[in-house]
């Protein structure tokens, strides 16, 4: 079963670079231009990893993920920040709201399919782990 | 009288006959020529007036005048005649019928009246002598009467210009006469004191003290004599008084202080004595007599070594000697024999001004005690020391061989005069104590002869040279292995000297007794004479033989003979007479006036013969009646006054009054005479013969003035004079008071020298002294004054007050001065100017002088405060300056009490900076002021500084409208008298952090530009790189999918580029490198093509894009390619924020003189707090809105616009949409194509 990949990008050639690329590795990919589009897709979807952009129109990428990170059912949701915004106190305030993972643009696309695929993984063997503290 | 009848009769007598009748003319000229005894000559006149012309012309000695004349007639005549030679005598002729007018002219001065027809010439010549008589009688007697008159003005002129007070009184004391100084003494008018009572006793005879009290309370003391007198024929008083008050008060402080000083000089126990320089006593104190057992009187004018050493030379150690030489206190001690004490002396040497020893002051203190303790001491080692040395004979113990002393006693060394340490080891023949050498080698032949020498008489001499014999004892005695001789003596000189005074006394007398040039007598009780000395047998003429049978009775004379005889038997019964008055006849029958003591000569107790030493008193006596007579002719006045009266003529003494006597011991018969001059002090003589010159000749000199006179004694003595030029014997002369001043000198004298000790004290005291008329001159100053004020003595006299004050002070000194005048003591601080100019402050107070009641002078003490107010003003000017500093500080400056954090001073900027008034911002407090501070916290916060010292932070301050201010502020606390102050200067910082704020929020504007910007560059990177790496690796196979991604590399290659180019726009405007190259450009066709670039990313985004613009548009001079920027830019914004579905129209249209160009979208809008800073750089409305737009596109198309003379703005309604428009100017050109 093909992975589902949300991403949330405002600008057009990267949303399709990333759409290409991840299509091309076989993930599912889904697409939002916004963070309220992002939200919604998130928690209806059910993705099993984001990436997300920071400077979006409206909400920006950090209020998302914190967004996302108070709703139960995304809470544990896998976070790519993919952002042009590359200083480290960006990066800082990304892992900081929530996210598992910060990429800074320009990033060579096979970099981007190495996080995800890495995440994923991360999320395999951690699931049972926070089981474990939950039960 | 008698005798002037013979000269009448020898001579001439000029007759002057007035007679008409030519017959009873001739008559009388017959009868009077035929005159036997006289020779008449008669000049006959028929007329009065002829008469009267020859009596001017040629004189009579006698008028015989007929009454009835031609010319005048009855007693017309007599009257005329009278008033023409009143001294002529006057016998007038008259007829039968007209007797009683000539008894009628007698009694007017005629001297006698002959009646024609019963003229004899017997009676006539009688008649006409008595007449000359009569008539020279009268002349004398009017002469006389003239005298007296004279002389009564003399002496009225001497009691008017008496400096005494002169008063006569009846005997009932009414006041009769006041003289002038009668005025000044009671200080009344004469008016006042004429015809009053005279309410003081009388003493008649004596001088008594009168107290006089004036109106003013003010008292008087008056010395009174009042003598009895006879006035205007009645029986009166002469009052003399004389103002003693001065002379009283001198005594009276003069006395106090010699009792003050007599009081202590009494009290001090030990011995106090001056002496003067020949060692004399002049003045002892109470301790001193009574120790000798003597009264001051007794010790007064002996030598001090006789007195204390019983000696007629001083010891040799004296220290008076020593002091004589030295001029220095000497020290000694001595033993005294009588008292018998040990003393110590104590000499200091009184010095005159020229350093010369004019005496000394020795001060004896008994030490006894004190030897006798050291005595004591010695006792118990010596006893035979003790014995030897307190015996009362001489001791001496001496080598038998060389004579030379081993030990003598303190009798020895005071008789001998020697010092112990003078003889001891001193070999006694060569201090020549034995007075004949010879006699020490009989004195040692006794020795040997008898082993002992008992009572040997031999001469011996003291050291200062005196022959004295002693009785000498001596025997042998062993001291050591040396024989000695120890010797007593006696000094028997005394004794001897007595028997060979005895002896000579007796010869003198003799000699005195016989030589005498009083009269001696010795005779028995019965009168018979014992012996009489040579000079009583040469007064009485008797001889040897001849007095032996004569008795008293004999001598005396006769009338004398029982007040003798009882005189004797006084005496014999035991008494002494003296001052007996005698009067002796010589052998020839002179009368010897004597005058003598007479006393008795006893044997075995019994008085067995009287003895008279009698003095020839003859001359005195008759000199003494002379006198009596010669003082009788002055008044009462002359005679008891107190003043001398002499009157001078031509330099010579005319009159001289008896108390010349008294003044300069000359009885006046010896001055008059004599010239005045003579009795003048040599330095008065010139000053006196200038002032009687100037008299004389009528010039106006002084009346009173002070000299010396020279006494007979050769003493001089002060008087004051009080001349005045009187008619004396026809022709000026000089009335001169003399007055003894002698007390008053002293009294001057005394107070001079008190004067001049508070003057020494005066002059060197170093406050400054002055003393000021009322009309402003210095009277004095001292030399502190002259130093400090540079003025030498000469200056100041010429000086006023208002010269040396400052001319700024004068205003109030002059009120000061006056309120001083006016009885006021007065603190002054004052500017005094120093000759040189130098301003001297002064500090002081000044009181005024009165003398009777009238002020005479004001006295101030100054001190110089000068350099205290230099002081002061440099701290002035010090605290002016750091005041100007402290006031005109661009920052706060406050002083603020650390403890209650009260704002005690502060300056303008303080309160001003924080929109307080002076006096409101007084009232504050620190925490009033401070944001963050209570008082509690200022304390705290105080006390910290005053650990550290200084203090910097920042605080806020609030204004007094509540804004808040920043400030800076350093604190430091200093200590003030104790006081903690903290001094804070802050400044207002608030415009720095605004500045600050504003550069932080620049940097942070940059910050998140440059983030932006890495963010705008990194996202078109992201694409290029990926699609092209994608590509690269083969990862794209599908040419179409190639061929979209290629498309997209180049789009965002693209935007890159725009992007760059703007941000070197940015660049290029910052740097003011920006450039506009105009050129007249189709506008329409420039916008319709950049809306045509827009058509597909509109389609892209679903936004509508719609145009409405004319179709004809002028030409415009523009850049065309900023244009197309601009338009682009804002396109691109609209199409950027417009959600899809939503329209983008642009407007443009030409109105008034400008083309409007104008975009709106339907889009967010813009939030209102972002609009006014859309068109600025960095600023982007929104991040969430920003999609590739770095925050530069407005700025620069600001930029543009506004460098094309044009105009940009937005508007926007949040959630409707937003325009933004711009306008550019439209040139004439372009309005022609419109047309």
């Amino acid at each position: 079963m093909n992975k589902k990949i949300l991403v949330v990008e405002d600008d057009p050639a990267t949303l399709r670079l990333v759409d290409y690329t991840l299509r091309h590795e076989g993930y599912q990919v889904l697409t939002a231009s916004n963070g309220l589009e992002g939200i919604r897709k998130a928690h209806n979807e059910a993705p099993d990893l984001i990436i997300l952009d920071v400077m979006l129109p409206g909400m920006d990428g950090f209020e998302i993920c914190h967004s996302l990170r108070s709703e139960p059912d995304t809470a544990q949701l896998p976070i790519l920040m993919f952002s042009a915004k590359a200083q480290e106190i960006d990066k800082d305030t990304g892992l900081k709201v929530g996210a598992d993972d910060y990429l800074a643009k320009p990033a060579d696309p096979s970099e981007i399919v190495s996080r995800v695929g890495k995440l994923l993984a991360q999320k395999k063997q951690s699931a049972p782990a926070r089981e474990k503290v939950n039960g | 009288m008698g005798n002037q009848m013979p000269e009448i009769k020898d001579k001439t007598i000029k007759v002057l006959l007035i007679e008409d009748n030519p017959d009873d003319s001739e008559l009388i000229r017959r009868k009077l020529v035929r005159s036997g005894n006289s020779q008449f000559t008669v000049t006959p006149v028929k007329r009065l007036k002829e008469g009267l012309e020859y009596l001017a012309r040629d004189g009579a000695d006698l008028i015989v005048s007929d009454l009835g004349l031609p010319d005048s007639h009855g007693l017309d005549t007599v009257t005329r005649l009278l008033c023409q030679a009143p001294y002529t005598p006057l016998v007038v002729l008259s007829g039968f019928d007209d007797e009683a007018i000539a008894i009628k002219a007698v009694q007017l001065g005629a001297q006698d009246y002959l009646v024609k027809g019963q003229i004899e010439s017997t009676q006539m010549e009688r008649s006409l002598f008595y007449a000359i008589e009569r008539s020279w009688l009268q002349k004398e007697v009017d002469q006389h009467t003239q005298e007296l008159w004279k002389i009564q003005a003399n002496l009225y002129k001497i009691l008017e210009k008496n400096a005494d007070a002169i008063i006569v009184a009846s005997k009932d004391r009414q006041t009769l006469f006041i003289n002038p100084a009668s005025e000044s003494l009671f200080r009344r008018k004469k008016k006042e004191l004429l015809n009053k009572k005279f309410d003081f006793p009388l003493k008649g005879g004596k001088t008594s003290e009168i107290e006089i009290t004036h109106s003013s309370g003010e008292k008087t003391v008056a010395e009174m004599r009042v003598v009895d007198i006879s006035w205007e024929g009645k029986p009166a008083y002469l009052i003399s008084l004389r103002d003693i008050t001065e002379r009283k008060t001198a005594e009276k402080r003069i006395k106090k202080a010699a009792e003050e000083w007599r009081t202590t000089f009494d009290s001090i126990n030990d011995w106090v004595s001056i002496h003067d320089r020949d060692f004399k006593f002049t003045r002892v104190n109470k301790s001193l007599s009574n120790a000798f057992n003597k009264t001051p009187g007794e010790i007064i004018g002996k030598y001090c070594c006789q007195l204390i050493h019983g000696r007629e030379t001083p010891l040799p150690d004296c220290p008076h000697l020593k002091a004589l030489k030295t001029k220095k206190p000497e020290k000694g001690e001595f033993r005294l024999c009588n008292p018998d004490i040990y003393a110590e002396v104590s000499v200091s040497p009184i010095l005159d001004d020229e350093g010369e020893f004019i005496g000394s002051v020795h001060i004896t203190k008994d030490i006894t005690e004190r030897r006798q303790a050291e005595s004591a001491l010695q006792e118990s080692e010596e006893k035979f020391s003790k014995a030897f040395r307190s015996s009362p004979t001489m001791i001496a113990i001496t080598t038998l061989k060389e004579g030379k002393f081993i030990e003598v006693n303190d009798s020895f060394t005071c008789a001998t005069g020697y010092a112990r340490e003078e003889v001891i080891e001193h070999n006694s023949i060569e201090l020549g104590i034995w007075a004949k050498a010879e006699d020490r080698a009989r004195m040692l032949q006794i020795l040997k002869e008898h082993g002992i020498v008992d009572s040997e008489e031999f001469e011996f001499r003291t050291k200062s040279g005196e022959i004295r014999t002693w009785l000498f004892s001596g025997e042998i005695i062993n001291i050591g292995s040396e024989p000695c001789i120890i010797s007593t003596t006696v000094d028997i000189t005394e004794r001897k000297r007595a028997e060979e005074k005895l002896r000579e006394s007796e010869e003198r007398y003799r000699d005195l007794f016989e030589n005498a040039n009083d009269l001696i007598q010795s005779c028995t009780a019965d009168g018979h004479f014992i012996f009489v000395n040579k000079a009583w047998r040469e007064a009485l003429g008797y001889s040897d033989e001849e007095i032996a049978n004569l008795t008293i009775r004999d001598t005396v004379h006769p009338d004398l003979i029982e007040h003798c005889e009882e005189i004797i038997q006084r005496v014999i019964s035991g008494e002494t007479i003296r001052n007996v008055q005698t009067v002796f006849r010589a052998k020839n029958g002179r009368t010897i006036q004597v005058e003598g003591n007479v006393n008795g000569l006893s044997k075995e107790g019994k008085v067995v013969a009287t003895r008279a030493i009698f003095r020839d008193i003859t001359e005195r006596k008759q000199a003494e009646e002379a006198l009596r007579e010669s003082e009788a002719k002055y008044s009462a006045l002359v005679e008891k006054s107190k003043d001398g009266i002499i009157i001078i003529q031509d330099g010579v003494l005319k009159f001289v009054s008896p108390i010349s006597l008294e003044l300069v011991g000359y009885r006046p018969e010896e001055l008059v005479g004599t010239y005045f001059m003579k009795m003048i002090t040599p330095e008065n003589q010139k000053k006196v013969a200038k002032r009687y010159a100037d008299r004389m000749a009528g010039k106006k000199v002084t009346n009173l003035y002070e000299i010396s006179l020279i006494k007979k004694n050769g003493t001089t003595v002060p008087v004051e004079l009080n001349a005045t030029l009187i008619n004396y014997e026809g022709r000026p002369a000089d009335l001169i008071l003399i007055r003894d001043i002698t007390e008053r000198k002293l009294a001057e004298e005394k107070l001079r020298e008190s004067e001049e000790r508070y003057r020494d004290l005066f002059e060197n005291a170093n406050d400054l002294i002055q003393s000021v008329a009322p009309d402003g001159h210095f009277i004095f100053v001292n030399k502190a004054w002259r130093q400090a004020l540079g003025y030498s003595e000469k200056e100041v006299a010429n000086l006023t007050l208002w010269d040396i004050i400052h001319p700024d002070s004068i205003p109030h000194c002059k009120e000061l001065f006056q309120r001083v005048l006016s009885g006021e003591t007065s603190n002054i601080e004052t500017v005094f100017v120093a000759k040189d100019g130098r301003p001297i402050h002064v500090e002081g107070n000044a009181n005024n002088w009165s003398k009777d009641g009238k002020i005479v002078a004001t006295r101030g003490i100054f001190r110089d405060i000068t350099e205290r107010k230099q002081a002061e003003e440099a701290l002035r000017e010090s605290e002016k300056k750091y005041r100007a500093i402290f006031e005109q500080a661009e920052d706060s400056i406050v002083v603020i009490d650390q403890e209650t954090g009260v704002l005690v001073d502060f300056n303008t900027k303080a309160h001003e900076n924080l929109g307080y008034s002076r006096e409101e911002f007084a009232k504050l407090k620190m925490a009033d002021i401070d944001a963050f501070e209570t008082t509690e916290e200022f304390r705290r916060h105080a006390k910290n500084i005053q650990k550290e010292g200084i203090e910097w932070f920042e605080s806020k301050h609030r204004t007094k409208s509540g804004e808040m201010r920043d400030v800076h502020v350093s604190n430091k606390s200093l200590n003030i008298k104790g006081k903690i102050f903290g001094f804070a200067v802050w400044h207002d910082i608030t415009e720095r952090k605004r500045a600050e704020e504003k550069l932080r929020q620049i940097d942070q504007m940059k910050q998140e530009f440059l983030s932006n910007v890495s963010h705008e560059l990194r996202t078109p990177l992201q694409s290029i790189s990926g699609f092209v790496k994608l590509i690269l690796r083969g990862e794209v196979p599908d040419p179409e999918t190639q061929q979209e991604f290629l498309q997209i590399i180049n789009r965002e290659s693209q935007y890159l580029g725009n992007l760059i180019n703007d941000l070197l726009d940015m660049s290029r405007l910052e740097s003011g490198r920006f450039e506009i190259k105009k050129q007249l450009l189709p506008i329409r066709d420039i916008i319709t093509d950049v809306i045509k670039s827009f058509h597909s990313l509109a389609r892209d985004k679903a936004v509508a894009l719609s145009e409405d613009i004319p179709t004809k548009l002028p030409e415009i001079e523009a850049d065309g390619d900023r244009m197309r920027q601009v338009i682009m830019n804002l396109l691109s914004n609209a199409v950027k924020f417009s959600d899809p579905g939503g329209s983008v129209t642009v407007k443009v249209e030409s109105q008034n003189g400008e083309l409007l160009f104008q975009v709106t979208d339907q889009g967010i809008g813009i939030p209102e707090e972002a609009m006014p800073h859309l068109f600025e750089r960095f600023y982007q409305a929104e991040d969430k809105l920003a999609r590739g737009g770095a925050g530069l596109g407005l700025y620069i198309s600001k930029q543009i616009i506004e460098a094309h003379g044009g105009s940009i703005w937005a508007e926007s309604q949040a959630g409707k949409g937003s325009t933004f428009s711009f306008t550019l100017p439209l040139n004439g050109k372009g309005e022609d194509t419109h047309e």
